[in-house]
């Protein structure tokens, strides 16, 4: 089976083409760098992506700005996002603090993106 | 480098800036807190003593006897209150008079008037005392004053005469470096932050960790133990209960508990002595305010624990190698002085330490005076309502309202007065910043009634959310750190920079990073937001700095790295100013205008334009329909959405698909609204396919190419928009219209270079570009003036702005190295 992608990792955004062979190995084809082949690798078997986003904060009205720490499942987007809807952090957040540990059962952190 | 830092910004630290910037010497105090006197000089018994009790020959007794005498002096330059109210040591037994007898011999040698006074003179001078004392020594030279309201002001005729103030800035690392270029010897200190500093000459007037300074330093170490003291305040209503200041005879420990007006009209009792483990902790305890009311009925029976308003703890930095005040050049690290171990009295004696200190440095550095003719006499001050006669107060009022809006009731402080606080040179930052700059807070509801309007003028003069202010009393909110505190004020209304940078996003950062660098001692970076990083602070997706820092970063993150860098090589960065206008020449002038620094010109070797880009609005776009609200560009629905948390709408069309369109498609799509379609009248997206992918693709919103919107519908808001495709001639073809019901149009329709300034100042534009015409080391047409990143052209990448920005700092840099002033 074959899929074709754009590759999301740089602006130049490469068309690939993924290839599952029968053997379950993933051939990538039309990639420019290392970070593509990996990305149509990963695109052919289990998309991933960054998830960016806001919650609120304690007393007030300016959101916080949070990012997943690594890559989570694309299916996985709106239990993320759901879970960010129902936090509210305290001040003094700072970058890089953990807001949601393991957010949706992903294994992965929701973190700060800046410091308030 | 300047030529002395102060660490510290206490009394002590202040006094020796002002007394420092009587010289001809470049003066910066470096701070770790984030406002001036906020160790021991917030917090102490606010006397002037009179000097009897100090050991004869001691640099206590000396300093306090000198300082003394230059109180009435001092005070009426600054415009600070201070009475000689006297102080009386009352005795309490035979032994006790013992006491007296001896303070009084001490008075002698030390050249203080005393004298001692029956039981029935001091009922007759204060009838609330107890009727226990026996006699007491009366010292007609002791007084009180406000401590803070004393450094404050001393700060801010420090900074009218050039003296940079730099907050949050912890020292925690010294080092001389005695070889460089040139025959330079220098002081080097590096902050816990990562800032480092360098001067030629150091001042520790670090208070309670001066010990830790000097031994970073010298062989010769001290030691400093906190002693910790605690008080009571006692109500207005208290106010004549005594006119002198009430001590008790001394211990080993300290002059014991006193019972003493305020120039404010309470009553202070305290403090306590108290040796603690440890420099932070500032707590009261139950049992500390037991022995002050104890030890302080012993003065005063009557005392009413019903009048208390608050209680407070201040630490004293007692020395315990020396227990002196050790004063002056570290005899093994040339160019650094100290004044280690100031405790009691301190605040006396700082007057006096300041101007020793400053003579010893300038004699070190040969530095010669300044022509006194030049010494600006301004201390920032504003009027007192509560103070004011009825008709000063009438014609206040009617010349400036604000001056009439009563914030804090308990105080009588006015909103004018609050707002000419935070807008003084060394302004307030904080609520306690106001507190002790106006009293707003320090009366009898303690702040119950004002802290919200407080708050809220502190929002409106420092462009923040007022809740930004809650975090934490003393700390200033981290928006106002970053701003490079001092930025605005570091260089003075017609000063001269090396290089100038307007703007403060990723391309003025990396610009005056590289300025820096490539050797320009000042670079000043002016910029209109709250906050520096540009347009990244509300970028808050990811997909920034892959090429420059090998890492996907969001917006927030690749900006605080230039911030931080910026910080590091101690570029000042001045927020909410805006340049107004800037005409070339040499040197070029600036025309700044802020709500602290007022309108300024600054003059600059070099400049380099870094004001971005904004983006095409409906009206560029010539869409036609009515004119209802509900119409944004896509930057506004993320400055709106990101930072302000505000949703415009639910049901929302992209015109347009620029990169920040399909970014807002998927940020809105995330809040929860429906993105019906992103329409777009070319051929293929104006964005990056990147974008296209995981911010259309991945959510289902249709990308209409070769459509545009050919109506907008509604009155009051948006109720709809009509789209149509297009032919080879992007005109619209009839028939193919189709209808979308939404609330929220939104604008992705491109970005113009922001080129206002550039075009005024007469620079060579590029129509092509929109921006000016640039060489390769990003030079302008006008000699001395660079541009770099989207005010020269609009750049897809972040990674792109900061690299060729960057060659405009570094070649500005150079430009001022080489820059001869006219004339000489």
């Amino acid at each position: 089976m074959k899929k074709k992608m754009i590759c999301i990792n740089c602006p130049k955004g490469c068309e690939l083409e993924a290839e599952i062979l029968p053997s379950g190995e993933v051939r990538v084809t039309g990639h420019t760098c290392p970070r593509g082949e990996e990305y149509g690798r990963a695109e052919a078997v289990n998309p991933t992506r960054m998830v960016t986003g806001l919650v609120r904060v304690a007393g007030m009205r300016k959101p916080l700005p949070v990012k997943t720490r690594a890559p989570v499942p694309k299916a996985k987007i709106p239990d993320v996002l759901f879970a960010l809807s129902q936090t509210t952090v305290q001040l003094p957040v700072a970058i890089g603090d953990v807001v949601i540990p393991d957010v949706a059962g992903t294994g992965v952190d929701i973190v700060a993106t800046t410091m308030l | 480098m300047d030529d002395v830092i102060v660490v510290g910004a206490g009394v002590v630290g202040c006094a020796t800036a002002r007394a420092l910037t009587r010289f001809n010497l470049n003066v910066r105090v470096l701070e770790a807190g984030s406002d001036v006197a906020e160790g021991a000089s917030k917090a102490n018994s606010a006397i002037v003593h009179a000097g009897f009790d100090a050991k004869p020959g001691t640099n206590k007794a000396k300093f306090n006897v000198l300082g003394n005498r230059m109180f009435e002096d001092v005070c009426r330059e600054l415009r600070v209150p201070f009475r000689r109210n006297g102080s009386l040591v009352l005795a309490f037994g035979a032994e006790d008079e013992k006491v007296l007898a001896d303070l009084a011999g001490r008075a002698a040698q030390n050249g203080v008037p005393v004298e001692v006074i029956t039981r029935e003179a001091l009922l007759a001078r204060e009838p609330n005392v107890s009727p226990e004392a026996t006699a007491a020594l009366w010292a007609p030279t002791g007084g009180i004053c406000c401590p803070y309201e004393l450094t404050f002001r001393m700060a801010e005729n420090a900074a009218a005469n050039g003296a940079v103030f730099t907050f949050d800035a912890k020292v925690e690392k010294v080092e001389r470096v005695e070889k460089v270029e040139g025959d330079e010897r220098k002081w080097v200190l590096g902050c816990a932050d990562g800032r480092m500093f360098e001067a030629r000459a150091v001042v520790n007037c670090a208070g309670i960790r001066s010990d830790e300074l000097n031994n970073l330093v010298s062989e010769v170490k001290y030691s400093i133990q906190a002693r910790r003291g605690e008080y009571l305040m006692l109500d207005k209503d208290e106010d004549g209960t005594f006119s002198a200041t009430m001590f008790q005879v001394p211990s080993r420990m300290g002059k014991g508990i006193l019972v003493s007006p305020t120039v404010d009209g309470t009553v202070i009792v305290g403090p306590t002595a108290e040796d603690i483990p440890g420099k932070e902790d500032c707590a009261t305890t139950y049992a500390g305010l037991e022995k002050v009311v104890a030890g302080a009925r012993r003065t005063y029976p009557g005392l009413p624990l019903g009048k208390v308003i608050t209680e407070f703890s201040g630490l004293r930095a007692h020395e315990t190698t020396v227990g002196d005040f050790i004063v002056g050049e570290a005899p093994d690290a040339p160019c650094f002085f100290n004044a280690v171990g100031v405790e009691s009295p301190g605040l006396t004696s700082a007057p006096a330490l300041g101007e020793f200190l400053a003579e010893g440095v300038a004699a070190r550095m040969g530095a010669s005076r300044r022509n006194p003719a030049l010494i600006s006499k301004d201390v920032s001050w504003w009027p007192k309502t509560r103070d004011l006669p009825p008709e000063e107060l009438a014609e206040l009022v009617a010349r400036e309202p604000a001056f009439g809006r009563v914030v804090c009731r308990c105080e009588s402080v006015t909103e004018g007065e609050i707002r000419a606080a935070v807008r003084a040179r060394v302004g307030a930052r904080t609520l306690d910043g106001v507190k002790r700059r106006t009293r707003s807070g320090m009366g009898r509801c303690q702040g119950g009634f004002c802290t919200p309007r407080v708050i809220e003028l502190l929002g409106a003069e420092l462009g923040l959310p007022p809740e930004a202010f809650l975090a934490s009393r003393k700390t200033a909110p981290k928006a106002l750190r970053d701003a490079g505190e001092g930025g605005a004020t570091a260089i003075p209304d017609g000063g001269t920079v090396d290089v100038l940078v307007v703007g403060a996003g990723p391309a003025g950062l990396a610009a005056a990073c590289a300025a820096k660098e490539e050797g320009a001692r000042t670079v000043l970076v002016l910029e209109r937001d709250d906050a520096p990083g540009g347009i990244l602070q509300q970028c808050i997706h990811n997909g920034f700095g892959l090429h420059r820092f090998k890492e996907e970063l969001t917006g927030p993150e690749y900006a605080q790295r230039d911030v931080d860098r910026a910080k590091e090589l101690g570029v000042l960065v001045a927020c909410g100013t805006m340049v107004l206008k800037i005409e070339k020449g040499a040197p070029a002038r600036v025309t700044a205008m802020s709500p602290r620094g007022g309108l300024r010109i600054y003059h600059a070797k070099a400049v380099v334009l870094a004001m971005g880009c904004r983006e095409r609005p409906r009206g560029a776009l010539m869409t036609p329909g009515t004119r209802p609200a509900g119409v944004y560009t896509a930057g506004t629905v993320q400055r709106l959405v990101n930072m302000d948390g505000i949703m415009p709408g639910k049901r929302v069309v992209i015109l347009g698909s620029g990169d920040i369109g399909l970014i807002m498609a998927r940020r809105l799509t995330f809040s929860g609204a429906k993105v019906l379609a992103c329409i777009e009248i070319m051929k293929k997206s104006s964005g990056l396919m990147r974008n296209v992918v995981q911010c259309l693709d991945d959510y289902d919103i249709p990308l209409l190419l070769r459509h545009t919107v050919t109506e907008v519908e509604g009155v009051e808001h948006v109720t709809g928009v009509k789209v149509s495709e297009v032919d080879d001639a992007l005109r619209p073809i009839p028939g193919t219209e189709t209808h979308y019901d939404c609330d929220t149009l939104v604008l992705s329709c491109g970005l113009i270079p922001e080129n206002e300034l550039t075009r005024k100042a007469g620079v060579e534009m590029d129509p092509q570009t929109r921006g000016p015409k640039v060489g390769p080391d990003m030079s302008t047409s006008a000699p001395g003036i660079f541009a770099g990143g989207n005010v020269v052209r609009v750049y897809d990448l972040v990674d792109w702005v900061s690299r060729d920005s960057a060659i405009a700092g570094r070649n500005a840099a150079r430009y001022a190295r080489e820059f001869v002033t006219p004339g000489a």
